[in-house]
């Protein structure tokens, strides 16, 4: 029996990291929004690493937080331990991470949601997504007949389409952290028309925390000085646990070769692909023969467990093994799991099927985001998720979708990566996936995105004067320093010999000083006679726009050429088989993709660049008909 | 905003006038670092559609007269502003001022650009569109064939090698980089610089064997050299085919260098006649005789004649002392008169020597055959796939100066994100070469060679 329950503008399916922001963003502005889900009490869940940033990963928090997302201002409030990583390599490369209190941020996101004004939360199974005659979505249907119509749909359903869980020989149907698997939506998908796949990844067991000897065990603190994700943070933050690191060694290595067959990806039992980046102790067992030992990450669930979870060592060996190879890690010697590790294969849709927008090519009003999308991580997930909201809504509206090119953001090279390459694994956001590296950095995010934030109305006026206030701190700092000249004084090159940098024997300018790599502002200091306070954000920015000065204008360069290229829009019934000149791949690939831009199109691997001059002209030569 | 742009408007031959063109907006401050007209005209001031005649200079030393064309935009070919240099014909002058041009900021225009950008400047019909795009396809068809020879080639191996070696070092950057919590061996900043060294030395070498085949299909300096009299311009009239250097009887005829271009076979000479080296007091003659000395240095190859009528003169033995025999051919003439000289010492002391008549012409087969030996036609083959032109030796001088730009920033102490974009700067360049993608390319290195995940 089917009946009607509803009636909402948008409706999210799935309330993991990409569900959270697409939901939150399509309420807040303005629209009725309903975000379903199969257990309430997993929203915002962290079923794998109970961690938030990383390399690139926290760039990408850092600008869902410029854009008014939530997931930066949840994981200040929750975390356990923070640190930047890759310090000493260059500000570009910055990254922060934070290890989280998995509970209290799934409480907290429920909590957020559950106020959120426009913002209705079910627990329900979608079983069934109906579309009208102009393949235009209409209502989705719940596994208890439940029709709801709707304007919008986005699908963030996670690793839970028809997923099965692998430990050794054993496998069994079921979603991620012991949760119910989504066994139905996959079938209607497919009679859609949508191309689905299938990706496996993995989980390390959980221990007890009374069972790890930690005196064997290198400690890892987080920084003292503590660098929030989010630009509205204001309070005092604190590091309140440790985390550990431990090693395989031979004996381990030993007990996994001896019993690899065990494992259902060597035994042929699991033959989707698995991450490259995140591979199982098994795969890197196998493929990096000459490495000794493997780095192991001990990092507390949250403050009220006792449970730890072990980064680096994810596998899908049966139980029994996983126990014995743990025994033979110094300080694991008495180790008791607590949840065994496992993989898990899903189905998932392959990205090429989207458009920028993240909706899809021939489903109107049907979007994606997350791990369904063919991703992996919580920031990935969470930076689509946004994006696709922003995109319903603003399409619902009638107004412009937003596109981030590859030079705006990390979120932009993410979905133009996806969109306009695939990815035959779960994809994973890198600096080096980043062609603009030097402008794209984690200290810059709110300049570059906030506006584009206030334009969607996803900016606060307070927040909105505050990073005002910070841009025109920088540009009158920066003008006063402009004009400091130093004296060759004996106490100037004191300090510059004492930074292993040349003295000097004539007068130099304060920020020629401060563009030698080795100095930093606080060092020569003492010559910048001002009352003025100027806080550190403000003189980051300064020392980063003067020390990177030539990277940056090498950047900025490539990037307008890029931008060249990218406004010139191919338009989308132009048919590339009547193309003179295309070589057959090129024709094919492009069939395909739908490049919306002759910049998108070069992207495409399999077309050349001779073929993109053929395009160019044919393009040309199209408007000059029109 | 678009490049400017240049080529090689006429179509490559020998003798004649040769064109190039450039087209954008730069056009003229680009010709201004390199022209001089004879009138003092400032180029600036031309109007369109005018002529100027005067010289091509590199940094004040004249390369070649030339008349300069002006043709303001949009009333040009392209629709932008052009200027066309037209120079005496051959490749050897040619290519060094397009090589300037390039210094000063020209770009190398790709296949059918000046079209292209006629055609988006409206300056062109739809039919005549249809007409380019035919040739673009071409080009098409021919980069996909050069590049399958590409592939067995020397060179690309070799470019392939650097590419790699590069993306290993940015492969390791990146991952040390991307996976700070991975247990990864510690960056040594001092190897990776070395290693920018060792690639950087690689590139240079590439230059030079680019520079080495261009010699040898752009023509091979060739100097004829010896004392007055042995014959020297009768055998360049041989090899040329016919007479260019005023014969007679009298020593010190020839007072000045000669130039000419020919063909012989697969290779083309670029022979120079210079005056007979002896001891005088003639002013011009000594100039000439300077000249000759300073050619001998600098030619590729040097054809040194002896006189099989006369015994070895100290003359004889001064011009020996500068040879390269590796590069000297060595050619007896007067075969028909009575033997003085000591061929003994003559064949012990060079690798490449021949006898001939000067009066008899088969003789100029002999000569070409042990041409033909020194620069063996293998070494050519070899490289001739990808050498070919200016725009590839670009990408890699344009390689070789990213790689210095990086090694001095290692030295200046910057951090790893920008010395990182430096260096893919560098394979960008190389990769423009071998057609691939940057990014996806290091992204497949970090996983092919780390241990990476967390």
């Amino acid at each position: 029996m089917n009946y009607k329950l509803g009636k909402y503008d948008v409706a999210v399916i799935g309330a993991g990291h990409a569900g959270i922001e697409a939901a939150l963003v399509s309420a807040r502005m303005g629209l009725k929004t309903v975000i379903f889900t199969i257990n309430l009490d997993t929203i915002g869940n962290m079923p794998c690493n109970p961690s938030i940033g990383g390399t690139a990963k926290g760039h990408l928090v850092k600008e869902i937080d410029a854009l008014g997302g939530e997931m930066g201002k949840v994981a200040d409030k929750t975390f356990i331990q923070s640190r930047i990583l890759n310090r000493g390599k260059g500000p570009a490369v910055h990254s922060l991470r934070v290890q989280t209190d998995r509970k209290k941020y799934n409480q907290m996101m429920k909590n957020i949601l559950e106020k959120q004004k426009n913002l209705d939360i079910k627990q329900s199974e979608i079983i069934d997504i109906i579309l009208d005659e102009n393949r235009q979505i209409k209502s989705l249907k719940t596994k208890t007949g439940g029709i709801y119509d709707v304007k919008a749909g986005i699908l963030c359903c996670g690793t839970y389409l028809n997923s099965i869980i692998h430990v050794g020989d054993i496998s069994y149907k079921g979603g991620p952290d012991g949760n119910m698997p989504a066994e139905s939506l996959t079938k209607k998908l497919i009679d859609l028309g949508i191309d689905i796949r299938r990706f496996k990844t993995g989980t390390p067991a959980r221990v007890h925390k009374r069972s790890i000897d930690f005196s064997k065990l290198e400690i890892q603190k987080g920084d003292d000085k503590i660098t929030p994700f989010s630009f509205e943070t204001e309070e005092k933050q604190e590091n309140k646990m440790l985390c550990y690191i431990a090693y395989t060694n031979n004996e381990t290595h030993k007990i996994i070769s001896e019993n690899i067959t065990k494992s259902p990806m060597y035994s042929g039992k699991i033959e989707s692909s698995g991450p490259r980046y995140c591979p199982s102790i098994e795969d890197k067992i196998v493929r990096f023969v000459d490495k000794k030992r493997h780095q192991i990450f001990v990092e507390p669930m949250g403050l009220d467990t006792e449970e730890y979870y072990l980064q680096g060592i994810s596998t899908s060996l049966p139980e029994d093994i996983q126990n014995k190879f743990l025994k033979t890690i110094v300080g694991f010697e008495n180790i008791e799991i607590m949840r065994p590790a496992y993989a898990i294969e899903y189905d998932c849709c392959n990205p090429i099927n989207f458009n920028s927008t993240l909706e899809f090519k021939d489903i109107k009003g049907l979007y994606g985001a997350g791990q369904f999308n063919g991703t992996s991580g919580y920031e990935e997930a969470a930076a689509q998720g946004l994006v696709a909201g922003i995109n319903a809504v603003l399409k619902i509206k009638g107004e412009k979708p937003l596109i981030l090119d590859r030079a705006s953001s990390y979120i932009g090279v993410l979905i133009d990566d996806l969109v306009t390459k695939g990815c035959s694994d779960p994809y994973r956001i890198m600096t080096s996936r980043s062609e603009y590296r030097l402008i794209l950095r984690q200290d810059n995010a709110d300049q570059r995105l906030t506006p584009i934030g206030r334009n969607l109305g996803l900016i606060s006026d307070i927040r909105w004067e505050k990073f005002q206030l910070k841009l025109k701190n920088i540009e009158i700092q920066k003008n006063r320093l402009y004009k400091i000249n130093l004296p060759p004084t004996e106490r100037l090159n004191e300090i510059l010999v004492s930074r292993e940098t040349n003295p000097v024997k004539t007068g130099i300018k304060f920020i020629e000083v401060l563009k030698r790599p080795q100095i930093l502002y606080k060092d020569i200091q003492e010559f910048d006679n001002t009352d003025e306070f100027i806080s550190d954000d403000v003189i980051e920015q300064i020392e980063i726009d003067i020390k990177y000065e030539g990277y940056i204008k090498k950047q900025i360069a490539q990037v307008e050429n890029m931008r060249r290229i990218e406004s010139k829009k191919i338009p989308k019934n132009i048919k590339y088989s009547d193309i003179i000149g295309l070589k057959h791949e090129a024709i094919e690939k492009l069939q395909k993709i739908i490049p919306k831009n002759l910049g998108q199109a070069g992207r495409i691997s399999g077309v050349s660049p001779a073929d993109i001059t053929v395009l160019s002209i044919f393009l040309d030569k199209l408007n000059r008909e029109r | 905003m678009e490049k400017t742009i240049v080529a090689i408007a006429t179509p490559v031959a020998y003798g004649g006038i040769s064109v190039l063109r450039l087209s954008g907006k730069d056009s003229l401050n680009i010709i201004s670092k390199i022209y001089i007209s004879y009138k003092g005209k400032d180029i600036f001031k031309l109007k369109g559609y005018s002529g100027c005649y005067g010289y091509v200079h590199n940094e004040g030393q004249k390369i070649d007269d030339v008349i300069l064309f002006y043709f303001k935009k949009p009333y040009s070919y392209t629709g932008e502003d052009v200027v066309e240099i037209s120079c005496h014909g051959g490749i050897l002058i040619t290519q060094k001022i397009l090589r300037l041009i390039l210094e000063n900021g020209g770009n190398m225009a790709e296949p059918g650009e000046f079209t292209k950008r006629s055609f988006l400047n409206k300056k062109m019909s739809l039919i005549e569109a249809e007409s380019v795009i035919d040739i673009i396809n071409s080009n098409n068809e021919m980069a996909l064939k050069l590049s399958i020879s590409n592939m067995e080639g020397n060179l690309y191996k070799k470019i392939s090698e650097i590419k790699e070696n590069l993306l290993n070092i940015i492969g390791h950057i990146e991952a040390f980089i991307d996976f700070p919590e991975e247990d990864l061996e510690d960056l040594d900043i001092n190897k990776i610089k070395q290693n920018l060294i060792l690639n950087k030395n690689l590139l240079n070498n590439l230059i030079e064997s680019y520079d080495l085949v261009r010699i040898m299909k752009q023509g091979i300096d060739t100097a004829i050299i010896g004392k007055p009299n042995v014959g020297k311009s009768s055998i360049m009239n041989l090899l040329a085919g016919f007479e260019k250097s005023i014969v007679t009887d009298m020593k010190g005829t020839t007072r000045d260098i000669i130039d000419e271009e020919i063909n012989i076979g697969n290779l083309i000479l670029n022979l120079s006649d210079t005056a007979g080296i002896r001891k005088t007091s003639n002013i011009i003659e000594k100039i000439g005789i300077e000249k000759a000395k300073n050619k001998i240095k600098t030619v590729a190859l040097n054809i040194f004649v002896l006189d099989n009528s006369t015994e070895l003169s100290i003359e004889d033995f001064d011009i020996m002392d500068i040879l390269d025999i590796n590069r000297t051919l060595v050619v007896i003439n007067k075969l028909d008169l009575e033997r003085k000289i000591d061929v003994d010492y003559i064949y012990n002391k060079f690798l490449y020597v021949v006898e001939i008549s000067a009066k008899n012409s088969i003789s100029i087969k002999n000569i070409i055959d042990k041409i033909n030996l020194i620069f063996s036609t293998d070494k050519i083959e070899n490289y001739s796939t990808i050498v070919s032109n200016e725009r590839q030796r670009n990408c890699v001088i344009k390689s070789i100066s990213s790689i210095e730009n990086s090694i001095s920033d290692i030295e200046i102490g910057q951090t790893l994100d920008g010395i990182c974009i430096i260096i893919e700067e560098g394979i960008e360049a190389l990769l423009e070469l071998t057609g691939e993608n940057i990014n996806q390319s290091i992204v497949d290195k970090i996983f092919s060679n780390f241990c990476v995940g967390k």
